[in-house]
């Protein structure tokens, strides 16, 4: 479904990303490890076209995208629960949620379902949620618009260990729904749970990629490129 | 502090609403005579607090539109009287209205298509030059008075009232200002106007969510254009008299004080906005000719005081 193949991206005369490729099936889940700096956040930014590819292309459901500009992308399908989480500060829980919604499976009331904690602090200004709550508001909001590839940059990141189950749960449930997704995390116990296959990111180059058997069995690649 | 300003601005419309019956009661047609520059002064600004207030865009020339309005009234009007160019000679009302309504809005969509390309200073920047065009061009129509302005000799014609009755058109101003109000309540609570404000805070963010963020200030800066011109309109028809200064930036400047003393973004704000500038008009200038100083003075007061709470 989404196919990037020789994406180089990077910030002004700093090149991030040397060809960086990787590919994504229908319903699959896949993780993108790295350890800080690699590039995973240039990566996905690049996939949205938040910057720009400056060699290699971005195919996304049969459809060349590696010139669109980033909105074009996401009502392709794309959507994305960025690093820092990122909710709409000065608005309620429901107005992040309807500021985005587009028409689909994903409504209101199913992401309260997914989140009962959101429907209960629906009217509540979105900065006073805790971390983990936004996190959640992050997610339902990526899933309000109705997208057929999640993009999860750092999801689990700084939350309290019963948090993070909650959130994984709920992510193993999206997949059950049919989702894609790409999913840029740190825990392998869990990612290894709820991803198909995963790619090793080291100074901007994919130096590794398997399944999740292949990952656990994996331990010289896992300590010399991601110092596990 | 949130209910004693919403209880502020319930307060202010209803005393708006029942100024027919206060200036009666009082014998005072001077307090309608108020009321009515009040109502169409908070109608310009809740055309400028949509892309202000909710769009977070400082547009500078907001006046233009103000302006656009009232010539759309004037010119037609003046060559119903006089003679000249047939085509758009009209003492219609629903004419004048209809024609400042599509005027700003068309001058808006142009404008704001080039405008909104850019941001921060540079839209300031740009939205000022558009204003500053309009006050110039309207400066050079000769024909219709230049610099001198042109007055309007005959209010425009309408079905059921007649403008020249101040109660008429207060009815009509506030009528139009109670539905803009309402409008602008609606809106701001529709996924249109939540799409506004949250691109206001993160543009990049509902890019990525799959909002054309262009796309959606294009159509408020619009809307936006097509309201203060409304205002205009509505102007014309009160002082019956046009001129340039309508469109000069300080007009603008004027409009935005509202708009932020008002409260940006709020639905009511442009309301209390308008009369505090109003009042504070009528007041200053009965004390000192050099009203100006003090009103001044007050506005740094506000805005200093704003920056503290925001901080």
């Amino acid at each position: 479904m989404l196919e990037v193949k020789g994406i180089e991206a990077g910030y002004g005369t700093a090149q991030v990303l040397f060809g960086v490729d990787l590919a994504i099936g229908a319903g699959e889940a896949v993780s993108l490890l790295g350890r800080n700096g690699m590039g995973k956040t240039t990566t996905v930014n690049t996939i949205f076209g938040l910057l720009r590819a400056r060699a290699g292309s971005i195919v996304f459901d049969g459809a060349d995208i590696t010139g669109w500009p980033p909105h074009r992308r996401a009502r392709a399908g794309l959507a994305l629960a960025p690093e820092g989480r990122q909710v709409f500060a000065t608005m309620t829980v429901r107005e992040n949620l309807l500021a985005v919604a587009r028409s689909g499976g994903w409504t209101i009331r199913r992401v309260h379902d997914l989140f009962p904690e959101l429907a209960q602090r629906a009217d509540v200004s979105a900065a006073v949620l805790s971390g983990g709550e936004q996190q959640m508001l992050a997610i339902a909001r990526a899933l309000m618009t109705n997208p057929r590839l999640l993009v999860l940059d750092e999801a689990t990141e700084g939350l309290a260990p019963q948090v993070r189950r909650r959130i994984w749960r709920a992510l193993r449930d999206v997949r059950a729904e049919g989702v894609a997704m790409l999913i840029i995390d740190k825990n392998i116990a869990d990612l290894t749970r709820v991803c198909d296959r995963h790619y090793m990111l080291v100074k901007g180059h994919i130096v590794w990629a398997g399944t999740s058997a292949a990952l656990t069995a994996a331990e010289d690649a896992r300590r010399r490129h991601l110092g596990l | 502090m949130r209910n004693w300003r919403a209880g502020l601005e319930i307060a202010l419309l209803a005393a708006l609403a029942a100024m027919p019956v206060i200036a009666t009661v009082t014998a005072q047609p001077f307090w309608l005579d108020v009321a009515t520059r009040l109502a169409i002064l908070a109608l310009a600004a809740a055309g400028l607090n949509i892309i202000l207030g909710l769009g977070g865009l400082v547009s500078f020339g907001h006046a233009a539109f103000y302006a656009i309005g009232a010539y759309a009234v004037a010119i037609p009007a003046h060559h119903a009287l006089y003679g000249g160019a047939d085509w758009l000679a009209s003492s219609n009302g629903l004419f004048h209205v209809a024609l400042a309504v599509a005027a700003g809005a068309l001058f808006a969509l142009v404008t704001g298509a080039l405008a909104l390309r850019t941001k921060g200073l540079h839209f300031i920047m740009i939205t000022l030059a558009f204003g500053q065009m309009v006050y110039f061009l309207l400066n050079a129509l000769e024909d219709y008075g230049g610099d001198d302005g042109l007055p309007v000799d005959q209010r425009s014609e309408l079905p059921l009232m007649s403008l020249d009755d101040p109660l008429h058109l207060f009815g009509l101003s506030f009528a139009l200002l109670a539905v803009v109000l309402a409008f602008t309540w609606r809106l701001k609570n529709a996924p249109f106007g939540l799409a506004l404000t949250a691109s206001a805070r993160n543009a990049r963010r509902m890019r990525a969510a799959g909002l054309n963020v262009f796309t959606v200030r294009l159509a408020a800066y619009v809307l936006a254009g097509a309201i203060t011109a409304l205002a205009g309109a509505l102007a014309a028809e009160h002082a019956a008299f046009v001129s340039p200064a309508m469109a000069e930036w300080t007009r603008a400047g004027e409009l935005m004080f509202m708009v932020i003393l008002g409260g940006a973004g709020r639905v009511l704000g442009p309301l209390t906005g308008a009369a505090a500038f109003v009042v504070l008009e009528e007041l200053l200038s009965s004390w000192t000719v050099y009203w100006h100083l003090p009103f001044g003075l007050l506005l740094i007061a506000v805005a200093l005081m704003q920056a503290r709470r925001a901080a």
